[in-house]
């Protein structure tokens, strides 16, 4: 309901930022008699009929609860703490995934893929080195073979010399 | 050239060796993704895009299709076996099966699986075979303004149908929408919402936003069950993999009923896998001398739903190859996928390349022979991939996504954005705001868009044209009473049978209900 009421709150607070940025698209003076920003005005009219029909339902759903006792009980200080880690985790694993990206096309695909595949194969499958080396190296080496040779797709090369 | 001489030129095409070899790999890759838990037909099929390009529009189409029906074929077998089903549409299959596989009778699950799958995805293809001409007739005298109210159903039933809550569907459409407008405005030439970034004026990449929200958000749910420690494990196949003549005798007519049910319902937008699967399983209950035996291993409870749920694979195909109206998340990425080949699926396609489409149905007769095949001898080989580590697979996912984003414009651009929607559907996820609405509006937003404003020019700004035809008309109050389902819905729910359903199990699997 909370994480609910705060969908509620800022998909408005949104809907009035892109009314505004709408606003700003340039029109011209001819040749384009319904112009660029009609369709966006409506998705925003689209917005705030969403954030009006969740609140709605919100009220709802509060009436029914005042009949009905709810059933849901808090997190417990446990449940609340692994929460919190299971975010950190995810934070973790983004800042891993980002620092890999701009590695990308620096190192280029291969070296960047082995380090980006070792670190994350290690942590979350632990003890097993020879499984998690080999996956790291050939999974890169594998599918830059693959997609440069016969799927031409080109993937930087990086500092490789190929 | 008549029908038959379509369907025989469709064949023509999907025989020749190297369309049999796409869809044999195809269906292969589809049963893998589908025995793999959590990972599903959307995100397998983002995923997979890149290595069709280069490739003839034909053989690729062939291969792509066959990853989505494929799919529902492996996704019971995680169903059966670890209770946790491999495709959202197998959640049903979970229940019976998977006390069936404590019973000892795994390999009759599987194997009924496997058959319910053949008949019921040959049914379908049959009637798509059928329904595919009259209705891409009709469409023929589609207009501007035919094809925005057309859209704007298909939108209103998906928003409705695919989440807990139509508010929140709806706010998913406009993200969606929203996302579409990125870019350089077709007509006007005009930049929208590009923020400086040069590489946001070709807009964004739909193949970015679909591994994103589907490939990487799973990965991210992935590693939080395998920190969390609530990973699922795998049962051994015990028993004969050959129903008893008893067990056949219950499964025929639940099969049939449930082809009949999947189909259907696979052709109205928005409704998908999942409710077939749910509406088969209450239905074949409701049938039973002995609904008690339902939820303890009752062999119709896999049959039925299992049947459904291939059925409505090509139920879906019919909007989509029609009217080029996808009903959900995985028909969305297809028609991205057409559209990636410069192919507009609807009734000109028919007329300019039969071969295509003929081709592309065809080989679905033939991919439901490989796949029966695929699935009951070689069962046992499949099963294995449910002993492979989480540990290595969500890392694997997280490099193959790498290379979707970036393959399709080389720029680490679409890498970052990758990144942002991943964590934009895991979030979603949590608070249940649904994907597959905001996927559909991504791809359908430009069309919808383009279409309104051209039936607005043809009017000269009168926006009664949208209420001047009886298609418009009748289409208009679909998608009216698409809105108002929700809360009919809601009272479904109410009801004894469909409540104990839902409440027991539904929630166990490892995707929502009412996603498709």
């Amino acid at each position: 309901m909370k994480v609910d009421r705060i969908i509620v709150a800022v998909t408005i607070a949104f809907a009035a930022a892109y009314f505004y940025q709408t606003g700003q698209i340039e029109l011209l003076a001819f040749g384009d008699p319904i112009g660029p920003r009609m369709f966006p005005y409506l998705i925003g009219a689209l917005f705030v009929i969403g954030a009006a029909t969740l609140a709605f339902e919100l009220s709802r759903q509060a009436k029914h609860q005042e009949v009905n006792a709810p059933v849901d009980s808090p997190p417990t200080p446990e449940e609340r703490q692994r929460t919190r880690q299971v975010h950190w985790m995810i934070g973790a694993v983004c800042a891993w995934g980002l620092l890999y990206i701009f590695a990308f096309d620096r190192l280029g695909y291969v070296l960047s893929s082995i380090a980006f595949l070792a670190g994350l194969t290690f942590y979350f499958h632990p003890r097993k080195w020879f499984v998690n080396s080999a996956v790291s190296l050939l999974l890169p080496i594998v599918t830059y073979v693959v997609f440069h040779n016969f799927l031409h797709v080109s993937l930087p090369a990086g500092i490789l010399p190929f | 050239m008549d029908t038959i001489g379509y369907i025989l030129e469709g064949f023509a095409v999907c025989l020749q060796p190297h369309n049999l070899l796409f869809t044999f790999v195809g269906v292969l890759l589809g049963t893998i993704i589908g025995v793999l838990p959590g990972i599903g037909s959307a995100a397998g099929i983002a995923l997979l895009l890149p290595i069709t390009f280069g490739m003839d529009p034909t053989s690729a189409l062939i291969m792509v299709s066959g990853i989505f029906y494929g799919s529902k074929y492996g996704g019971s077998t995680a169903a059966v076996l670890i209770r946790t089903p491999g495709e959202a549409t197998s959640v049903m299959t979970s229940l019976d099966g998977y006390e069936m596989a404590r019973n000892g009778r795994a390999g009759a699950a599987l194997a009924v699986s496997a058959i319910g799958s053949f008949i019921a995805g040959t049914v379908g293809v049959i009637a798509l075979t059928a329904f595919a001409i009259p209705l891409a007739s009709t469409a023929l005298r589609f207009g501007p303004a035919e094809y925005f109210t057309l859209m704007l159903f298909a939108m209103t039933c998906v928003a409705s149908l695919a989440g807990k809550s139509l508010g929140k569907g709806l706010i998913a459409t406009a993200i969606g929408l929203m996302i579409s407008t990125v870019g350089i405005d077709l007509q006007s030439g005009q930049q929208r919402y590009v923020m400086g970034v040069v590489e946001l004026q070709d807009g964004i990449s739909f193949i970015t936003i679909s591994v994103g929200m589907f490939a990487v958000a799973q990965v991210f749910r992935g590693l939080e069950s395998i920190y969390r420690g609530d990973a699922a494990h795998a049962m051994r196949i015990t028993g004969s993999l050959w129903l008893t003549r008893e067990e056949w005798r219950r499964s025929v007519g639940p099969i049939w009923r449930g082809s009949i049910i999947g189909f259907l319902i696979g052709v109205l937008p928005g409704a998908g896998g999942t409710i077939s699967a749910i509406m088969s399983y209450v239905t074949e209950r409701r049938l039973s001398k002995k609904p008690e035996s339902f939820g303890r291993g009752a062999i119709e409870g896999v049959a039925g739903p299992e049947a459904a749920n291939n059925a409505d694979t090509a139920g879906a195909m019919v909007p989509l190859l029609t009217l080029g109206i996808p009903g959900g998340s995985t028909t969305a990425i297809l028609l991205g996928a057409f559209i990636m080949f410069g192919l507009q699926p609807g009734p000109m396609l028919f007329q300019e390349r039969p071969d295509l489409v003929w081709g592309l149905v065809d080989s679905m007769y033939v991919g439901n022979v490989m796949l029966l095949i695929l699935n009951l001898p070689l069962i046992a080989l499949f099963t294995r991939l449910l002993y492979l580590p989480n540990g290595l697979l969500y890392p694997l996912i997280l490099a193959i996504s790498v290379i979707g984003a970036f393959a399709e414009n080389g720029s680490v651009v679409d890498l970052y954005l990758m990144l942002i929607f991943g964590v934009l559907g895991y979030t979603f996820d949590k608070i249940d705001i649904p994907i597959p609405p905001l996927l559909l509006a991504v791809v359908l937003g430009e069309m919808m868009e383009q279409s309104c404003r051209r039936a607005l020019t043809i009017s000269d700004g009168d926006p009664t044209i949208f209420v001047s035809s009886p298609i418009c008309v009748a289409l208009l109050l679909m998608a009216t009473v698409s809105v108002v389902s929700p809360f009919i819905f809601k009272r479904l729910k109410r009801n004894p049978a469909v409540a104990e359903v839902l409440a027991s199990n539904v929630t166990e699997g490892s995707e929502r209900l009412p996603t498709k």
